[in-house]
């Protein structure tokens, strides 16, 4: 694509000419099969608001971009100007481990954070896939649930304090880096979970939690054609405090745990705290499992760090050579109904999260909105994790938004000219 | 002046139309809602609606829209910094009627409950499934759960548990417009802004709360609570650090100093240790193991830094006795002065000692000895300042000590308010912890939900930010 010598030269200018791509480089950060006309990698959050500016004055679209891990997500962006890549914005700016606070910059990846409070013997239960790619600043953007959730809470628990640069250009402070805080809107949570439309996340305050002395996962292989949902609400009833409770297809089930599995796929159940309590709780989970298991194990310490972080990366993993991945959020106590449809490809559920991550080669529109319906009706919603091109031209990423005139206003009051991820969240 | 009680007239004749039963005017009645908790202002509403359902709230919101009149929400009017203190001629939309638990989802682990229920009121009502809602602000045995969401109101149980925006997963908000929309709800994702966390703690600002979706969370099998004491107010605060920092997170963390510990013990009887410089009241939740180890640990790291006493509560009835005394400690602070001023900041935990020591040097400087009554674990103080309003000067210099103490708390890298709110007691405080962009963004978001300006006006905001 050609780009005018004068883009190029503004863009040079505000954060030099090294920090500007315009060539075939472009299209590694192509969104929905559209590339950008340049990319722009800013050093400073200064050089944010500049570029943002300039976007504003220009009225070029922006679209952040961190690891490019999960955007897929989204509707094709209406207007792709500039990408906005965080990765040279990754400092850590205060960790202060005894008061259980860490402040980095939005590029920082996820992986790099873990290492550093894995020193201090603290975590971050985000749990985000590609841990190596995926940076802060897009864990928190998207606000997606990780596979603990249920037990540990979403991105949005964890967030203490956000800077975001909106779409006027001016850096906004949400929150702060106390672990309580009602002084104002809070403006943090607004930003976790949207999506890069209403301002681009610079720097991240994170609440993190002293990492339990021990876990073990317990492996439930089932019968073919059984029914991973009932047994795994079950679990969640009649077993104190697991940190996670997962339902895997019977092909992954394979992949990931070979011999262990069941020919109906696997049920695992994550416990982590005293050595002494997750000997009571592996001996409940296999009371009630008698009832549904074929097999039973467990996984610990190394094999488990490495099985963990292949769950996590579910999408590569699980949904590894299928192009749609179907993200289904429901009460927990419905997700069961859409157990025969997950026979269309291959799953990972967070079962008390009552989260479905199918993946699927079926580009079937009228599959996919009928599920839609049936997630709405259950009191939740669907969303498209990818899907091709001319998959999300014919169903919408998203479902409809609740309140959508509302959240425009919202969107109007911090991008007033709607540059930011233009139509990928709301679509004008 | 004749248009006046004309406009009067119309608008009692606009709620009644609009099938509200209970408006009330009389002077007396009306003077009943002037106030909350907060010591600082006070305003006669023109009208109180005392609703009786979620449609008289809507009507209400929308007769006031219409008439371009500012509204307050109010719960049981326990706000502690001005938040449900109406503008003088507005309206109080009272919610303390709407307080039913509509419906319990103990599958999803769920209820959906009015905004007039009393915090208590809805462990109770869950206990018999074994479930509670965590969040427990010192005031539950009156506080709504309405107000809860309007403060995002937290509790000596945060630490582990979190605060009130980490337990409302859904919410029926009229919006000042009279439009009504539901934000959040059962699943774990919706597509769109989390509006749902940018109401909560938004100080009746953005609407008024109709319907709230409740966490609920399973009663934990095994509960330890130990009382340790201090003979100086450094070990017991960097005794709070080390705890944490040894990775152990208490449910609750709770110092109390000498000068309310005398108090507490002089009116309560608690059983306290009178002579004791700070006590702490530490309780571990979670399994046996846990909880044994974690006990155990505490007791350790007491000890390490020179605690005097050590006590185990073994059973509820114990347990019961440690806590009485701290949640009857405003009550007991109630009969050494009229007057209380009760502050709120959250400072890093690491600050502690440093910043305790600096308040007790300001109020001696205006002539108060503080109280010192507070969440520890969470760096969440609440100094109090005791005085008699009638004494000549005195509300000025507890006024003035204030002031300073909020200093000396933001320059520690705190914040203004950690589960009380900024409504009337600290708006104009605003720019010591944001910038004017902050605050022009905090604006247009208010005015994206309210054009006109109508909800609850002139609080949590500065009042000379342009919009």
């Amino acid at each position: 694509m050609a780009v005018s010598a004068d883009l190029r030269e503004a863009l040079a200018e505000l954060v030099g000419p090294e920090n500007v791509l315009t060539g075939p480089e472009t299209l590694l950060y192509a969104v929905d099969g559209i590339a950008p006309r340049a990319v722009v990698l800013p050093e400073t959050r200064e050089q944010v608001r500049e570029l943002v500016r300039f976007a504003r004055s220009r009225r070029l679209g922006i679209v952040p971009f961190g690891g490019g891990t999960k955007l897929g997500f989204g509707n094709p962006p209406a207007a792709y100007d500039l990408a906005l890549a965080t990765r040279r914005l990754s400092r850590v700016v205060d960790y202060s481990p005894a008061d259980l606070t860490v402040v980095v910059e939005a590029g920082l990846t996820f992986g790099r954070l873990a290492d550093l409070l894995r020193r201090e013997g603290q975590f971050l239960p985000l749990d985000p896939a590609a841990p190596d790619r995926a940076t802060v600043g897009g864990i928190v953007a998207a606000g997606l649930g990780g596979l603990r959730r249920a037990f540990y809470g979403p991105p949005r628990d964890w967030v203490l304090g956000v800077r975001a640069v909106s779409g006027e250009g001016e850096l906004i402070q949400g929150g702060g880096r106390t672990v309580k805080n009602v002084s104002g809107y809070d403006l943090c949570r607004l930003f976790t979970g949207s999506w890069g439309s209403l301002g681009i996340i610079v720097e991240v305050c994170f609440k993190v939690f002293p990492a339990p002395p021990k876990s073990v996962l317990a492996v439930l292989g089932l019968p073919p054609s059984a029914d991973l949902f009932g047994p795994g609400l079950q679990l969640w009833r009649e077993v104190p405090y697991p940190a996670a409770i997962l339902g895997l297809d019977p092909a992954s089930a394979a992949d990931l745990l070979g011999a262990a599995a069941g020919p109906g796929g696997a049920l695992l159940v994550l416990f982590s705290g005293a050595a002494a309590d997750i000997e009571f709780q592996l001996g409940r989970t296999r009371a009630v499992a008698g009832d549904h298991a074929a097999r039973f194990g467990a996984v610990a310490d190394g094999e488990l760090a490495g099985l963990w972080g292949q769950l996590c990366d579910h999408p590569q993993s699980v949904g590894r050579d299928l192009p749609v991945w179907v993200r289904i959020s429901v009460p927990p106590a419905g997700a069961g109904a859409f157990g025969p449809d997950l026979t269309r490809g291959r799953f990972l559920a967070d079962i008390p999260g009552g989260v479905i991550n199918l993946y699927t080669d079926s580009a079937d529109p009228a599959f996919l909105a009928e599920l839609r319906r049936r997630a709405r009706a259950a009191g939740g919603s669907l969303a498209l994790g990818r899907a091709p091109a001319d998959l999300k031209g014919r169903i919408p990423a998203w479902d409809p938004l609740p309140a959508p005139e509302l959240m425009a206003r919202v969107k109007g009051a911090l991008d007033p000219d709607g540059i930011l991820s233009p139509g990928r969240l709301l679509t004008a | 002046m004749t248009q006046q009680p004309h406009r009067q007239e119309a608008i009692l004749r606009a709620f009644r139309a609009a099938g509200i039963r209970q408006v009330l005017t009389d002077p007396v009645e009306r003077a009943v809602f002037a106030k909350d908790a907060c010591p600082l202002d006070q305003a006669m509403p023109a009208f109180v609606v005392v609703a009786e359902s979620a449609a008289d709230v809507v009507a209400a919101v929308r007769v006031c829209h219409r008439f371009g009149l500012p509204f307050t929400p109010r719960g049981a009017g326990t706000c502690i910094s001005g938040g449900a203190v109406p503008v003088a001629g507005g309206v109080v939309i009272s919610l303390a009627k709407l307080n039913r638990v509509l419906k319990v989802d103990l599958e999803n682990r769920c209820a959906w409950v009015e905004p007039g229920l009393v915090n208590l009121h809805l462990s109770e009502h869950v206990r018999p499934y074994g479930f509670h809602y965590a969040p427990d602000p010192s005031s539950y045995m009156v506080s709504t759960i309405g107000g809860n969401v309007a403060e995002n109101a937290g509790g000596p149980h945060c630490l582990a548990y979190g605060v009130t925006v980490n337990h409302v997963l859904g919410l029926e908000l009229v919006l000042p417009t009279g439009e009504v929309v539901t934000l959040g709800g059962k699943a774990a994702e919706y597509p769109g802004f989390d509006l749902r966390g940018l109401v909560v703690g938004s100080e009746g600002t953005l609407g008024i709360v109709t319907k709230v979706l409740v966490r609920l969370t399973p009663n934990p099998p095994e509960l330890r609570t130990l009382l340790i004491s201090f003979r100086s107010l450094a070990d017991a605060a960097a005794a709070v650090s080390a705890i944490i920092a040894a990775g152990v997170v208490p449910v609750a963390l709770e110092m109390m100093d000498r000068p309310c510990l005398q108090v507490i013990e002089e009116y309560v009887r608690a059983g306290y240790p009178a002579d004791a410089e700070a006590v702490l009241i530490v309780e571990v939740d979670g399994l046996p193991g846990k909880v044994a180890a974690e006990a155990e640990q505490v007791a350790a790291i007491a000890r390490a830094h020179n605690a005097a006493e050590v006590r185990l509560a073994t059973d509820p009835e114990q347990r019961a006795r440690l806590w009485f005394g701290r949640r009857a400690a405003f009550g007991a602070i109630a009969k050494l002065k009229p007057n209380y001023y009760l502050h709120d900041f959250v400072v890093p935990r690491t600050r502690l000692v440093e910043v305790l020591t600096r308040i007790r040097a300001i109020c001696e400087g205006h002539g108060f000895i503080p109280l010192n009554v507070f969440h520890a674990g969470d760096g969440n103080l609440h100094p109090l300042i005791v005085y008699d309003y009638a004494e000549p000067g005195a509300y000025e210099r507890a006024l003035k000590a204030g002031e300073e103490i909020t200093r000396v708390c933001i320059a520690a890298g705190g914040t203004l308010s950690g589960e009380h709110g900024i409504g009337i007691e600290k708006r104009d405080l605003m720019p010591l912890v944001f910038g004017p962009e902050d605050l022009r963004a905090m604006r247009r978001l208010k005015g994206a939900f309210d054009p006109q300006n109508l909800a609850n006006p002139d609080k949590l905001l500065p009042r000379e930010v342009a919009p």
